[in-house]
């Protein structure tokens, strides 16, 4: 548990537009540890799915514009080579796709698409992948796995799509998964085994996972530790237990109060409406809606950074790391 | 005829749905071996009998998942689609089969909010002219007033009245929402539909449309008829709540009893497979308990529709379908063996 | 059900009520910036203005009477005098193009607008409908549409006869399938939208559906529609013309005018050339710009 597999570090990651150079994540750092399930959660358009993809190397630079360094034992990710980063992703470190319909190839056979990265990776025979991916198939939970190898994805249900989508991610036992909001696209019970298959797996592989999704109550079941995105910037990092008792952060507090649940009372949402990109501030992002009294200049004017290291439980507020110093 | 139904609260019943039952038919898919002669279209049983009081004032949630024909039920309601057979019982009269002027007259006091904001507006009004829509078809107040009355309802739901002539495009999904929940009330209805309303919205942007709803509530005295797969919300929200398989109600009780007390073995694996927050009391861990996939409204399983994915079913389930019994006052169940599951 | 706190009628967060402009990008306004990116597209419409500005100012701008003949002037190639020559009466040939120009834009303009509306209104119907009556309908538009259109238009000319307004007749009638095709088609598309079945579970009835929701949703192709139709129509007209079954001579008109210059294209060639390169000039313009406003309009093409 005390090695890191991931450190990520002051990571920008901004466009260069028709309209000039926008940014979209900024010094975003953080670590993963080996067999650690770290959540990323974070309303939409604060920049999950683009952190995602940067980690895997998708992000094409230009017009992407990444600073900062992606370290995986011991590589920083941004500064390889594409040769270099193709043997990582999906041997080293894969992704399972929010959305399995647009993650698989309508017009070829599952059993090829998930025999690809083993193909690829473990430089073996079509054949032979395929043997695997029969395995594979049992592993996550299809049933006829011989038979169903050679379905088209447009022949599976939504749950079952995704157990291939999951099956392509594990295929070549990854040391990272990164996971961005795999199951947002499924009915209710179907959810409930996926996310029962990926704790499993995850378990069995000793894998670190990168959980990324937008539901509190997920992120607090599947993950030890969270991060709290907010208009592409870190505010909040800690244990999930810790983090969603005792928020440090107005944002997170804001968020926690907006959850239903049985016997509430009035839900405490936070006013107003999350920046678009261009709305971006040069300061604190969350100071126009942020309800803690006092803002001062500082708030206006400089960007909060996670305090030191040395915490566990971490907040990027002026006013919090000023209150605790 | 018998007709079951929840035992009336206080509260008058605004809405009755009496043995509702919608067919869709689907053509056989065409394939070189039935060409010839084409096998008859196969019938989806979306909704397959359904007795539902909904009372005045409150808020009933219609929960389930695919298939389950909560969005039937909404449409129905609306009268969007006619049913193939039954009652819809609307504050005294029935509405299922109406035409003409009475039909016109009924939908004014049914209006619907639907859950994608972009879609459900015209992209070519602007807000002015979406909200006041309503009122110039139903002549509510006078013409000259209209736009008042636009302004007024704008500022109710959250919308700053200066923009009433922009274009929804121009506006944050929230936003749009609200715009949408303002057209619903335009003309004073009795009964809202929310089909999915605040899926699909951020957590801070549902809390402010729940909010919202919630004060509309009090406010207007309106009757919601709640339609979602999203566990957390209707608990927090609806009065009542009917859980829905397959084309029939399984459980109908208070939302108390539901997710504190529930009795049918499909309540109970939802309630489990439904992630909460860890800091809540965990009487309902996180678990798969159920296996398999939903079947298809197509080919419903005989006997019970559930028991083929039922934790605790028994041989006679696959025989008899069970009929919804009151298991406590107020609180019913379509289950032989209510209350085992756990 | 716990009781909840009645709040204040009025919103208290200004951050609440405010709309961005940025919050997308409208698709007007990325319609006319792709089509300026668009160069071609751009060329036709200077064509097409440079075509209805002279139309409309033929009388003012055409240095003589397109009718007036001049015998001792016959046959002129180009000069001082007349810029593109005389014909075989004596005519400036000039201002017959430029007059010849005033009338392919109104028998074109007139016979796409009437075929527009005509072919809109049924598309509208066909397409909201359904049933019979879009059955019906479209067996008509199909019916029409089988006809290659100069064939057509010849056909309803020699039913209708000679004249300017037959040939306007003719032409709206060759065209209007093509806008209820287009329309049926578009509307289909939309008619399963929320809006749409909103505003029918408010009560709105048929023809507040059509015309407030269902048309201003479809104008785009439409108006794509009209352009290239436009070209078409100034081709018909002008290949009527030729036919000597359009505008009767001794009106100026492009295809006549071509027509009448066949018997001297050894001796005088500008008195068939000029009036056909003008055809082609207003052609090639109308069809660059019908393509441009196309591509535009198209939802797939992105703005990098």
């Amino acid at each position: 548990m005390s090695n890191t597999v991931l450190e990520v570090d002051r990571l920008n990651v901004g466009f260069d537009t028709a309209a000039g150079y926008v940014n979209v994540l900024r010094d975003v750092s953080f670590t993963v540890g080996e067999q650690e399930t770290l959540g990323i959660l974070g309303e939409s358009g604060v920049g999950k799915s683009v952190l995602a993809d940067t980690l895997l190397g998708l992000i094409p630079s230009p017009p992407g514009r990444i600073t900062g360094r992606i370290i995986y034992r011991g590589r920083d990710l941004n500064t390889l080579p594409d040769a270099e980063l193709t043997k990582i992703r999906g041997k080293d470190i894969a992704m399972i796709f929010q959305d399995p319909t647009s993650a698989l190839n309508p017009v070829f056979r599952v059993g090829m698409q998930v025999a690809e990265p083993l193909e690829i990776h473990e430089n073996i025979s079509l054949r032979n992948a395929l043997t695997k991916v029969v395995d594979l198939f049992r592993r996550v939970g299809i049933p006829a796995p011989e038979t169903r190898i050679a379905s088209y994805p447009h022949q599976f249900s939504g749950g079952m799509r995704q157990r291939v989508v999951i099956s392509m991610g594990v295929a070549c036992q990854p040391r990272l998964l990164v996971a961005d909001e795999p199951t947002s696209s499924l009915d209710v019970t179907i959810q409930a085994q996926i996310l029962e298959l990926i704790r499993d797996l995850v378990r069995e592989l000793r894998t670190s996972v990168v959980y990324i999704s937008n539901d509190l109550a997920v992120i607090s079941h599947m993950c030890q530790r969270v991060l709290i995105l907010y208009a592409g910037q870190v505010v909040e990092e800690g244990p999930v237990d810790v983090v969603f008792r005792e928020p440090k952060h107005p944002y997170t507090r804001g968020l926690l109060g907006s959850v239903p649940r049985l016997g509430a009372r009035r839900l405490d949402p936070i006013p107003g409406q999350l920046p678009t990109l261009s709305e971006y501030l040069p300061g604190c992002r969350f100071h126009p809606r942020c309800p803690l009294p006092q803002k001062d200049q500082g708030c206006v004017q400089s960007h909060p950074l996670l305090e030191p290291e040395t915490a566990a439980h971490r907040a990027a507020c002026w006013k919090v790391q000023a209150r605790v110093g | 005829m018998s007709v079951e139904h929840v035992a009336a609260a206080s509260d008058g019943v605004l809405l009755r749905l009496a043995g509702l039952v919608k067919h869709f038919e689907v053509p056989a898919p065409l394939t070189l071996s039935n060409m010839v002669r084409r096998p008859a279209p196969r019938v989806v049983k979306a909704v397959a009998g359904v007795n539902l009081d909904i009372h005045r004032g409150r808020t009933i949630g219609l929960v389930g998942e695919s298939g389950c024909g909560k969005t039937t039920i909404g449409r129905l309601v609306m009268r969007a689609i006619t049913p193939t057979a039954g009652e819809i019982v609307f504050d005294g009269d029935d509405v299922a089969q109406l035409t003409g002027p009475p039909l016109f007259a009924y939908r004014r006091r049914v209006q619907i909010v639907y859950q994608d904001p972009f879609t459900s507006l015209n992209p070519r009004m602007t807000i002015r002219r979406i909200i006041r829509e309503p009122l110039d078809v139903h002549s509510i107040g006078a013409p000259s007033e209209r736009n008042d009355r636009v302004a007024q309802l704008m500022m109710r739901v959250g919308v700053n009245p200066k923009y009433a002539d922009r274009y929804p495009h121009e506006f944050s999904a929230g936003q749009v929402k609200r715009v949408a929940i303002a057209r619903a009330i335009a003309v004073g209805p009795d009964l809202l539909v929310a089909d999915e309303a605040v899926s699909g919205l951020d957590v801070s942007v549902k809390a402010q449309i729940l909010n919202l709803l919630a004060d509309l509530q009090e406010e207007m005295g309106l009757t919601y008829l709640f339609i979602s797969h999203d566990l957390g919300v209707v608990q927090y929200l609806c009065h009542t709540v009917a859980v829905m398989y397959l084309g029939r109600i399984v459980e109908v009780g208070t939302s108390e009893a539901i997710f504190t007390r529930p009795q049918h073995p499909y309540t109970v694996a939802l309630l489990h497979s439904f992630p909460r927050m860890k800091s809540e009391s965990d009487e309902f861990e996180l678990k798969a308990s159920l296996r398999g996939e939903i079947p298809s409204p197509i080919d419903v399983p005989p006997g019970c529709r559930f028991h083929t994915r039922c934790a605790i079913a028994r041989p006679e389930c696959a025989r008899d379908e069970p009929a919804l019994r009151e298991v406590a006052p107020g609180h019913w169940a379509a289950c032989a063996f209510p209350g085992e599951a756990r | 059900m716990t009781t909840l706190n009645v709040s204040a009628t009025l919103p208290e967060t200004p951050a609440d009520t405010q709309a961005t402009s940025e919050r997308r990008l409208s698709p007007s306004r990325l319609m006319v910036l792709r089509f300026c990116a668009n160069r071609g597209a751009v060329a036709g419409l200077i064509i097409v203005l440079l075509f209805i500005a002279v139309s409309l100012l033929a009388p003012v701008i055409a240095p003589y009477d397109p009718l007036k003949q001049d015998y001792m002037a016959a046959f002129q190639g180009p000069s001082w005098a007349h810029w593109l020559g005389t014909d075989s009466f004596g005519r400036d040939m000039l201002t017959r193009i430029l007059y010849g120009a005033r009338i392919s834009f109104v028998v074109g303009f007139a016979s796409v607008s009437i075929a527009m509306v005509i072919g809109v209104a049924i598309g509208l119907a066909a397409g909201y409908y359904g049933g019979l009556v879009e059955a019906v309908l479209m067996r008509i538009v199909d019916g029409l549409l089988s006809f290659t259109p100069l064939v057509l238009a010849i056909a309803l000319i020699a039913v209708l006869g000679l004249g300017l307004q037959n040939v306007i007749l003719a032409l709206a009638a060759t065209f209007a399938g093509m806008f209820a095709r287009v329309t049926r088609g578009d509307v289909l598309n939309i008619k399963g939208e929320p809006y749409v079945e909103a505003a029918q579970l408010l009560g709105v009835g048929g023809a507040g559906v059509m015309f407030r929701h269902l048309l201003p949703n479809v104008l785009s192709p439409i108006i794509v529609q009209f352009g290239l139709n436009l070209a078409v129509a100034i081709l018909l007209e002008s290949g009527l013309s030729f036919l000597g079954l359009g505008v009767p001579p001794p009106e100026p008109d492009l295809g006549l005018m071509i027509a009448e210059g066949r018997g001297f294209i050894v001796m005088a060639p500008w008195i068939s050339g000029f009036p056909g390169l003008a055809l082609v000039i207003i052609i090639v313009g109308l069809n660059l710009f019908g393509d441009g406003l196309r591509d535009a309009l198209d939802p797939k093409a992105q703005i990098s």
